[in-house]
């Protein structure tokens, strides 16, 4: 591709060779004559992109406000010189360049490898990719230019923040509930013996009861008394409404560290968590414990966008086959334009669920990016405080969630309650 | 990909500007640069330089022309002092030898081209100073400049004011009350500078935007040099001359039959072309200085240091010192070519003989007139862009840049 030098020198070569030759003035027209010459001698030399380039990260999955280290190594594995060429390694918007460039000029030789090195903070969870590389040739007299792309992408997660949660914050009244793995009576997974039953076909053979086959002549296996841990039920509100704020600052970030945390401290204490998250549909992860499943959570709470607008009853009706007798139910949601969430609150705490609302302050956030007159603020925070003081009524526990307030504090709550 | 990400390294080379400023390869540039352009004016010193030997009074003495000569100027205005003030021995206060008045050919500008290289040191190194200071040594030329034009002058009155006890204006027909002439030395002097100096605008314009890295400097720089040429050819254009003539020695239409460099190119063409290669060369190297600069300055602090990114830019630094001697060569000999390919294609038409239209292409390239000549050069720089798609130019451009030296081994 021309430049606008060289179209401007071609334009110029011509125009001079023309008012020349009008004039008969043959200075012009020699002038004229060596930009074209310059012009047809220039385009000979071309640069290329027959490059192998890796790009190496610090780490595939890193969590929001990490550093993520980059290393993009390119070599020229052809035999003659790319001439100038630029490169560039696209990176996401979201993220910031916090050292280093990710931009650099070179011109390598035959077998030559450079690297270029930068370090990028990410200040924002989700599903990112870095890449392509693009590349663009630039002839040494900036006359032509040529744009290629090495289609080489790198995936990365960042997940949302995990902050520390205090034990004594979110004890229950219901001792069981967050005292880790107790014995429950009913078959499971577990240690302690439950009851005998005949083998059927799938049973692993270590539970195999040898001397009850001895005895009766038919293979018995011995069932085990399921581990109670306690199932902790994650209900996440990621509606189109939560996303009023900053983009760092709205109340589904919040809900999302604090999804983040909670599951964090609810694992390490071995217990199940649940994650359903409801934006335009139900995405449901279903119970389970232990490091895979934190990191099941975790990748799917890096992927929540803001849309749609699922009422929570019909969340709660959905997942109420799967709910576990008793358990603990987190709802975290600013509750904003959603009528249904008295009814499923109280459905919820009709089955003997306990129930806490974490709800982040939209109004609270909104007032982060727009003024609003004091008096409407103060309309809206008394009829959210109705709202709330009204879940409370059904025999939830509410939390009232300010911007500037951390999650432990805003936790401290039930305690207080 | 997860892996141990090494962090930037950091060099004893730097990219810092301060650096920068000495690497060889920055100053080799500049070098080019600078010499290309005191040429470029050496030669159009050389070629329009002087005006048209029929340019004469009624006595035979030489009449001023708009010619790239300060000399005829300071002469012109020499002689109008001389006259004016009845001394026909009227010298200007600065001395001939460092004008150049009384030379001829190049030796016109050797003086002024030195001066203006000094003028040029000063200014760049005052640009290296602290802007407080820069601030002060400007201001303290510029009172002296003013103090110069008018300290006398207000010295002289003030002292004759009180010495007389009486109020008066400094312009009187009173010689011991006229102090308004102590204006005329120091504002002859300033006009005398004033004309060099407009003279030498390409010059030192071109030197401040080489060694200052200002582009701004450069474009006056050629833009003033394209202007005159333009001028020139304007006003030395015959339409024009039946009009105004104001004596300017025209380039000749007719091209010679000398030839030079072992025939390839024509005597009259030879210095035209050279002119033209010079003000690229000139132009591609002062711009490439400025445009590689402010690439390193714009990198962030730890780039600066990373030995990655020394090596390549240094890499950028000798690819255009090797582009700059090859295809400046390449582009002399093919616009050379072109403009001896009326000849070949003079020898194709040879060959068919004397066909009706064999003789009708042979007798208009024959005139040896602008015509002919440009369009077979034009023909000809077609058929060179178009070899593009014939030869493998980068394998070959691959092979001989194998076979060059390394310029980045160690300084």
């Amino acid at each position: 591709m021309w430049t606008r030098k060289a179209a401007l020198m071609m334009t110029s070569g011509i125009a001079l060779v023309l008012i020349g030759m009008m004039m008969s003035n043959f200075q012009l027209m020699v002038i004229g004559i060596a930009f074209i010459s310059f012009l047809a001698i220039n385009g000979w030399v071309s640069g290329h992109g027959e490059l192998h380039i890796v790009r190496t990260l610090s780490a595939d999955n890193l969590y929001k406000g990490d550093d993520l280290y980059v290393e993009l190594s390119i070599t020229n594995n052809s035999r003659r010189r790319t001439q100038l060429l630029e490169i560039f390694d696209n990176v996401p918007h979201e993220m910031k360049m916090k050292s280093g460039l990710n931009y650099m000029m070179i011109n390598l030789g035959a077998g030559q490898t450079t690297r270029i090195r930068y370090v990028l903070r990410c200040p924002l969870r989700g599903h990112f990719s870095l890449g392509p590389v693009s590349i663009r040739f630039r002839n040494t007299f900036n006359l032509f230019s040529n744009e290629m792309f090495v289609d080489h992408r790198s995936d990365i997660i960042v997940f949302p923040q995990v902050r520390d949660v205090e034990e004594a914050m979110v004890r229950s009244k219901t001792p069981k509930m967050y005292t880790g793995a107790t014995t429950l009576r009913t078959p499971g997974p577990g240690t302690e013996f439950y009851s005998l039953r005949e083998y059927v076909p799938g049973d692993p053979f270590k539970n195999i009861n040898w001397k009850a086959f001895a005895r009766t002549g038919e293979l018995m296996v011995n069932e085990k008394c399921r581990d109670a841990v306690t199932d902790v039920f994650l209900l996440l509100d990621s509606r189109d409404v939560s996303r009023i704020g900053t983009v760092l600052k709205n109340p589904l970030e919040m809900g999302t560290i604090a999804a983040a945390s909670l599951s964090a401290y609810f694992l390490q204490r071995r217990d199940s968590i649940a994650l359903a998250v409801y934006d335009d549909k139900l995405s449901y992860l279903p119970a389970d414990g232990g490091d895979k499943q934190h990191f099941k959570i975790l990748s799917s709470l890096a992927g929540v966008a803001p849309r749609g607008n699922m009422p929570l009853q019909a969340v709660t009706n959905a997942l109420a086959p799967r709910f576990s007798r008793g358990s603990p139910v987190f709802i975290i949601s600013s509750l904003e334009g959603d009528g249904t969430v008295p009814h499923a609150v109280r459905d919820l705490a009709g089955r003997g669920h306990e129930v806490i609302v974490l709800s982040p302050s939209s109004i609270d956030y909104e007032r982060l990016v727009s003024r609003i007159p004091r008096m409407s603020y103060e309309v809206m925070k008394l009829e959210r405080q109705n709202r709330l003081t009204a879940l409370a009524g059904f025999g939830a526990r509410v939390i009232d969630w300010m911007p500037d307030v951390e999650l432990s504090q805003a936790l401290l709550q039930v305690k207080m309650a | 990909m997860a892996d141990e990400v090494a962090l930037q390294g950091e060099g004893t080379k730097t990219l810092h500007l301060k650096s920068l400023r000495i690497k060889w390869q920055v100053v080799a540039i500049q070098t080019i640069a600078t010499l290309t352009l005191i040429w470029l004016y050496l030669q159009l010193g050389s070629n329009f330089g002087a005006c048209d030997t029929t340019n004469v009074d009624s006595e035979g003495a030489a009449l001023w022309c708009p010619a790239l000569d300060h000399t005829l100027t300071l002469d012109l205005f020499e002689n109008i002092l001389g006259s004016e003030s009845g001394d026909s021995g009227f010298d200007l206060p600065i001395p001939d030898f460092l004008t150049g008045q009384g030379n001829d050919g190049p030796g016109r500008y050797y003086m002024p081209i030195i001066l203006c290289g000094l003028i040029t040191a000063g200014w760049v190194f005052l640009n290296l100073q602290a802007p407080q200071l820069r601030r002060r040594v400007i201001l303290g030329g510029l009172s002296v400049l003013i103090l110069f034009l008018a300290g006398r002058l207000l010295l002289g009155w003030f002292w004759g004011m009180l010495s007389n006890w009486e109020l008066y204006l400094p312009i009187s027909s009173d010689a011991s009350k006229n102090h308004a002439e102590t204006l005329v030395y120091p504002l002859i002097l300033y006009t005398q500078f004033f004309i060099v100096a407009v003279y030498m605008i390409p010059l030192w314009t071109g030197m401040m935007g080489i060694w200052g890295l200002s582009k701004r400097m450069i474009g006056w720089s050629l833009g003033t040099t394209l202007v005159y040429l333009g001028i020139h050819a304007l006003l030395s254009f015959e339409a024009v001359t039946v009009y105004i003539d104001l004596g300017l020695n025209p380039i000749s239409p007719q091209i010679s039959e000398k030839m030079m460099l072992g025939g390839l190119v024509s005597e009259t063409i030879w210095p035209l072309l050279l002119m033209s290669i010079l003000m690229l060369v000139y132009s591609e190297s002062g711009f490439a200085v400025i445009r590689n600069l402010e690439y390193a300055f714009r990198l962030p602090e730890s780039c600066k240091k990373d030995p990655e990114y020394v090596t390549q830019f240094d890499n950028m630094l000798n690819g255009h010192l090797i582009h700059t001697v090859g295809i400046f060569t390449l582009v002399s000999i093919c616009a050379m070519f072109a403009l001896k390919f009326d000849d070949l294609i003079l020898d194709i038409v040879a060959i068919f003989g004397s066909s009706q239209w064999s003789g009708q292409v042979q007798e208009s390239l024959e005139l040896q007139l602008t015509y002919g000549k440009v369009i077979s050069a034009m023909l000809m720089l077609i058929f060179v862009a178009g070899m593009k798609y014939i030869l493998p130019w980068q394998r070959i451009v691959g092979f001989i840049e194998s076979r060059l030296p390394d310029l980045n081994s160690p300084e």
